[in-house]
């Protein structure tokens, strides 16, 4: 098979992008990375999933918890489905996913964060 | 794997016997000899010198594209200077190329369009070197058109006669920092103030650590 060659104006034209880059691109800022310290808690939660039904539809809540602060948590709507047993059986692969016990070793309940339906 | 590694040894030895007496002074019997296989061997891997030479060459600039791949690694001259200390390797590694380049051209054209096509690429990277620290403003802007197609011609040159040149005056062409004090000086006038700021600090230290 006969090798492959750029012709002269198209590596012409690679190297003018290449010098370019310098000038386009920008680093960037320290902020830009600051939702992952931000997010760091996230480490250290228990994830509970939970089954909400809504207009006809079965959504499928995660609940992130710190396990040494249950008040510190977040809820995330991640999908939903009509039919409630898919919702279910999603749920829970979502939060063995998600979870960083995946186990389910660190036992949290969700009726004690008294969450309301919205 | 076995005959693959046989091909090898003979390459391995082809350059080593075209660096010590020049491409034109080799025989295929020089060759089997110091591979240790018959020559009827070696024909069944190479049928000729021209068969070797082909090989020979395809191997040498699939390095040298690796060393032209090398562009624009670092956004500032110690990219230029990382490729010239790759491209000074790949002149101590075959030193027969620049050697006996004339009589590759006349007695092997094909094999000579090989490295027209590497030539135009090594012009053309030195060349866009020039626009790019120009419009960083370290090189001043052209300051007459076309000259740093002459400079950048005059780069080429310095790098590709480098071996002759100093084989001519006697001297080692072993020596990294002279072959990139050559080179550095071509860019040298046309530095700005900012420019000569960056090749002390970067470029200068590198120059001094290999003094000879």
């Amino acid at each position: 098979m006969k090798n492959f060659h750029l012709t002269d104006s198209a590596y012409n034209e690679l190297l003018n992008l290449l010098n370019n880059q310098y000038f386009i691109e920008k680093p960037g800022n320290q902020t830009d990375m600051s939702f992952l310290s931000e997010d760091w808690w996230l480490r250290d939660t228990a994830v509970v999933e939970n089954i909400v039904r809504r207009k006809g539809m079965w959504e499928i809540h995660l609940v992130f918890a710190h396990y040494k602060e249950p008040q510190k948590l977040i809820k995330r709507i991640i999908s939903k489905y009509t039919c409630k047993k898919k919702a279910e059986l999603s749920a829970w692969y979502m939060r063995r996913l998600a979870a960083k016990d995946q186990r389910g070793t660190l036992e949290v309940d969700i009726n004690d964060f008294k969450l309301c339906p919205s | 794997m076995n005959d693959l590694s046989t091909k090898q040894k003979i390459l391995n030895a082809s350059i080593q016997l075209f660096n010590e007496y020049g491409l034109a002074n080799v025989r295929l019997q020089q060759i089997a000899n110091e591979t240790g296989i018959s020559v009827g061997n070696l024909a069944y891997h190479y049928r000729n010198k021209e068969a070797i030479l082909a090989a020979v060459t395809k191997q040498l600039f699939s390095e040298l594209d690796n060393v032209l791949a090398n562009y624009r690694v670092f956004p500032n001259l110690l990219d230029f200077d990382n490729q010239l200390t790759q491209y000074f390797s790949f002149l101590q590694k075959y030193p027969f190329l620049f050697f006996d380049s004339i009589e590759i051209q006349r007695t092997y054209p094909l094999l000579h369009n090989d490295r027209k096509r590497c030539i135009k690429k090594i012009l053309q990277q030195i060349r866009k070197r020039f626009d790019f620290n120009a419009q960083r403003g370290i090189l001043m802007a052209e300051p007459v058109k076309g000259i740093y197609d002459r400079i950048a011609e005059s780069v080429w040159c310095a790098m590709c006669f480098w071996l002759p040149m100093r084989s001519i005056q006697e001297e080692k062409h072993d020596c990294q920092s002279r072959f990139k004090q050559l080179i550095w000086s071509q860019f040298f006038p046309y530095l700005t103030e900012e420019g000569n700021k960056e090749f002390d600090q970067l470029i200068l230290p590198m120059l001094s650590q290999h003094r000879f």
